[in-house]
């Protein structure tokens, strides 16, 4: 009887689960039809609220749910009109927008300058808005935005074509902070539909869009964290697109030839970054001495592989008023003057200190041949590998040694330097991570952002690049390249070095 | 197996019967069973050769287990260098040999240690009863109801990595799996007459527990600890796999995997010799651990 009762409930516990399972087959089977792009990313975004300071992935996706004021035309590298059709500059210091007709929103509404005032002065990126006077811009009428600046700014129109997206003020107000970052509603040429919390985002095309409509009707962004298991995907079929592949990767994919490598410089650096106002730091000849002892060449090649160059400078070849590092600038491995520099700072016999990086896997190479380099001057290195939380946590703390990180020149503008690395003490370790002073550089980057002559303002920065390259506040390493991978049976994949890839109008390789 | 057995035990009784005085114990005779027991055999020399590893890498390894030289990176396995070499020109037959003294001083100290402290809170357990018990075995229970591996992870996780705090995870992690087995062993000898001869005696309780009934129940001990040290090496390997291990350049199987995982394709043998160096160091202690077993198995005697 009860055996009975027992039999009888484990059969209708495997029915049930078999059941359960159906519908999850029956939706995987959905997915695969043919107007749909599926996009593998490295990580989970952490929210899609366009105009709040984030992590790299949240770019990825909403790049493809919002548009900005302007944008940077890939092609001639100039700024375009986006959401605002033109502008004018009234005086120095105030600026005329003038902002698209009849652009809806994805939630029906209509966008307006009040929309547009309303996305700028609740942008939260520490590094964009030191020159401009947010409170004291305002709205001439429904389609005109007046934008104030504190003195003159000739950045200003480059500033709001990188991390400035258009939210919709209503839908922001209605949901708040909170539930608008899980729900976005934006502009651009795909809305949000769902977000599967560590599986997916899935985006779809949004027919009252202002501008050409998206090819494919859906687009999925898949988190694959692992590079292996991503790239295979991309193999396999599973995805169309694989973003940030690594070196070993890319080596294998080209050889399958149904991938393509889509490679291109980026404005990125990867840099190690040195806490400035602790000892050893403090001393410029210390991180001197670090420079020389390393064959930055050889590591490079060993942890970046193609997809990055070695880096002479903080600023990589793509940025528009980019100086190469000539004579005593240009480091080179020279192990005896390490040695000399660091006796002369009085370690001679070297010291004990800690270096942070996260789990990328090109990032902790490096940090392991890092330690094995500078072990040669007697530096012991204990390496910290921590996830990106944690090590933004740290980094604000400010208590830390050394880190290995990266830095992005966002719109290819060098006025993002001023309120990046100046010497105000509120900016150390918040955007200055090395709080790095230097009384010298505040007095370039102060004279180049009111700079109106385009020559004289490259001259400036080609004196500060050449600074940090004398006093390495922290210590270029590599120049990052973007490494995508997509289906050889596919094309249209934007390349903006400043931007995050828009995928609206990636489409089939017409045949013929 | 059993037709020797027969014969064995025939042996003795004709010992004992022509009156020789045999020295028997059973550890003894456990060791003589043990003996009989080839994969236990074998799997013995394993574990001895890798300890011996473990002691004296700077002897037997090749070179350092950092000795970075660019210029010699992605070498297959060839006469120079017999297991190849990894992205940074380092001898990976160096590396995995100082990599034993990892994984083994991992399986063995933290083995030790939530022996120790699960030994003392079973046997605490066992000896009093009631509620005593009670309490300490729901407390064991609790810590039980997580997944060890899980547990490790967060305890990892927590304090960060390094090899201190790697042992630290594993052992408190695996210390309610300790505490029942010498619980139970204790409560088996509570009853045995020569405990209340002890105490009839007059030996006070921590003697009673030290000295008489554990040596009494250490045979289980024995075996759930050996079979514990593959576990530890396991969930050490994981553990630096998930980067919350030791941390680099210092070699441990797990995070040897763990950084050539993005090679798979390119240079497999990158993976396949640390993955072999897990797979047989556990299979020697699982394979050793069930020959006690049945060595140490008081009913195999009859």
């Amino acid at each position: 009887m009860k055996n009975a009762t027992i039999k009888a409930l484990t059969l209708l516990l495997a029915l049930a689960l078999l059941l359960a399972s159906l519908p999850a087959a029956i939706a995987e089977g959905a997915t695969a039809i043919e107007d749909t792009l599926v996009v593998g990313i490295n990580a989970e975004p952490t929210h899609l609220a366009g105009i709040l300071q984030g992590v790299d992935p949240n770019g990825k996706v909403s790049a493809n749910i919002y548009n900005k004021l302007v944008t940077l035309d890939t092609e001639t590298n100039e700024i375009v009109p986006d959401l605002a059709e033109s502008w004018e500059m009234v005086d120095d210091t105030t600026w005329k927008f003038h902002i698209r007709e009849g652009v809806k929103f994805h939630n029906g509404e209509t966008l307006t300058a009040e929309d547009c005032l309303f996305s700028i002065q609740n942008n939260s990126y520490a590094w964009m808005w030191g020159a401009i006077d947010r409170e004291n811009s305002y709205c001439e009428d429904d389609l005109t935005l007046v934008v104030k600046t504190y003195e003159a700014y000739p950045a200003l129109v480059n500033m709001l074509s990188s991390e400035c997206p258009i939210v919709c003020k209503s839908a922001w107000e209605e949901m708040g902070e909170d539930g608008f970052s899980r729900n976005p509603v934006g502009t651009g040429p795909y809305k949000f539909v769902e977000w599967i919390a560590g599986d997916s985002v899935t985006l779809e095309r949004f027919d009252d869009f202002w501008g050409e409509p998206a090819y494919y009707k859906n687009l999925v962004f898949r988190f694959i964290v692992d590079d292996t298991t991503r790239s295979l995907s991309l193999e396999n079929g599973e995805i169309d697109i694989a973003q940030d592949l690594p070196d070993s990767q890319v080596q294998y994919l080209e050889m399958t030839g149904t991938v393509d490598i889509i490679s291109y410089p980026s404005l990125s650096v990867d840099y190690i970054g040195f806490n400035c106002q602790k000892a050893p730091f403090n001393d410029a000849r210390v991180r001197q001495a670090l420079r020389y002892a390393l064959d930055l060449e050889g590591m490079v090649n060993i942890a970046y592989g193609s997809t990055a160059t070695v880096a002479d400078g903080i600023c990589s070849p793509t940025f528009v008023d980019y100086k190469p590092a000539e004579g005593e600038y240009a480091y080179t491995y020279d192990l005896e003057k390490a040695k000399e520099l660091l006796a002369e700072a009085g370690y001679p016999d070297g010291f004990t200190c800690q270096l942070m990086v996260t789990s990328k896997q090109s990032r902790v190479d490096m940090v392991e041949m890092l330690q094995n380099a500078w072990s040669q001057l007697g530096i012991t290195i204990e390496t910290y590998v921590t996830e990106i939380g944690n090590y933004y946590d740290i980094m604000g703390s400010g208590d830390f040694d050394m880190f290995y990180g990266g830095w992005v020149l966002l719109a290819n503008e060098g006025d993002l330097m001023h309120d990046t690395f100046y010497s105000t003490e509120s900016l150390w370790y918040n955007t200055n991570y090395t709080a790095y002073v230097n009384p010298e550089f505040d007095a370039l980057v102060d004279a180049a952002r009111v700079e109106e002559d385009a020559a004289v303002r490259a001259d400036y920065y080609g004196q500060v690049q050449d600074l940090i390259r004398a006093e390495l506040p922290f210590i270029p390493c590599a120049w990052v390249n973007k490494v995508n991978g997509i289906k050889s049976t596919l094309t249209g994949m934007e390349t903006d070095p400043s931007n995050y890839p828009l995928l609206a109008y990636v489409h089939p390789v017409a045949e013929d | 197996m059993a037709k020797i057995q027969t014969e064995y035990t025939l042996k003795q009784e004709k010992r004992r019967s022509s009156g020789k005085r045999v020295k028997s114990s059973p550890w003894r005779d456990a060791w003589k069973r043990l003996s009989r027991n080839k994969s236990a055999m074998v799997s013995l020399a394993i574990i001895i050769f890798f300890v011996i590893l473990a002691i004296f890498p700077q002897y037997i390894a090749p070179e350092g287990y950092d000795n970075q030289n660019y210029s010699r990176a992605f070498i297959f396995p060839c006469k120079e260098f017999p297991l190849g070499t990894d992205q940074f020109g380092r001898d990976m037959l160096s590396r995995l040999i100082w990599g034993t003294r990892m994984s083994i001083t991992v399986g063995v100290v933290s083995v030790l240690a939530s022996l120790v402290l699960g030994g003392v809170i079973g046997a605490i357990a066992g000896f009093y009863g009631g509620r005593v018990d009670n309490i300490l075995m729901r407390i064991m229970d609790i810590i039980l109801a997580i997944p060890s591996m899980l547990l490790a992870i967060a305890i990892a996780a927590a304090l960060g990595g390094s090899l201190m705090n790697l042992m630290l995870a594993i052992s408190i992690s695996s210390i309610p799996s300790y505490a029942r087995v010498v619980r139970g062993s204790v409560m088996t000898v509570k009853g045995v007459d020569f405990v209340e001869a002890t105490r009839a005696v007059g030996a006070s309780n921590s003697r009673l527990i030290f000295r008489h009934m554990l040596p009494n129940a250490l045979a289980p001990i024995i075996v759930q600890a050996t079979l514990g040290i593959a576990s530890a090496i396991i969930c050490a390997c994981g553990l630096s796999y998930l980067g919350m291990g030791i941390q680099p350049p210092t070699p441990e199987w797990g995070s040897m995997l763990s950084s050539a995982r993005q090679y798979i394709r390119n240079y497999p043998y990158l993976v396949i010799y640390p993955g072999l160096a897990i797979m047989i160091s556990v299979a020697a202690f699982n394979l050793f651990g069930d020959g006690l077993r049945d060595a140490l198995d008081p009913r195999m005697k009859r």
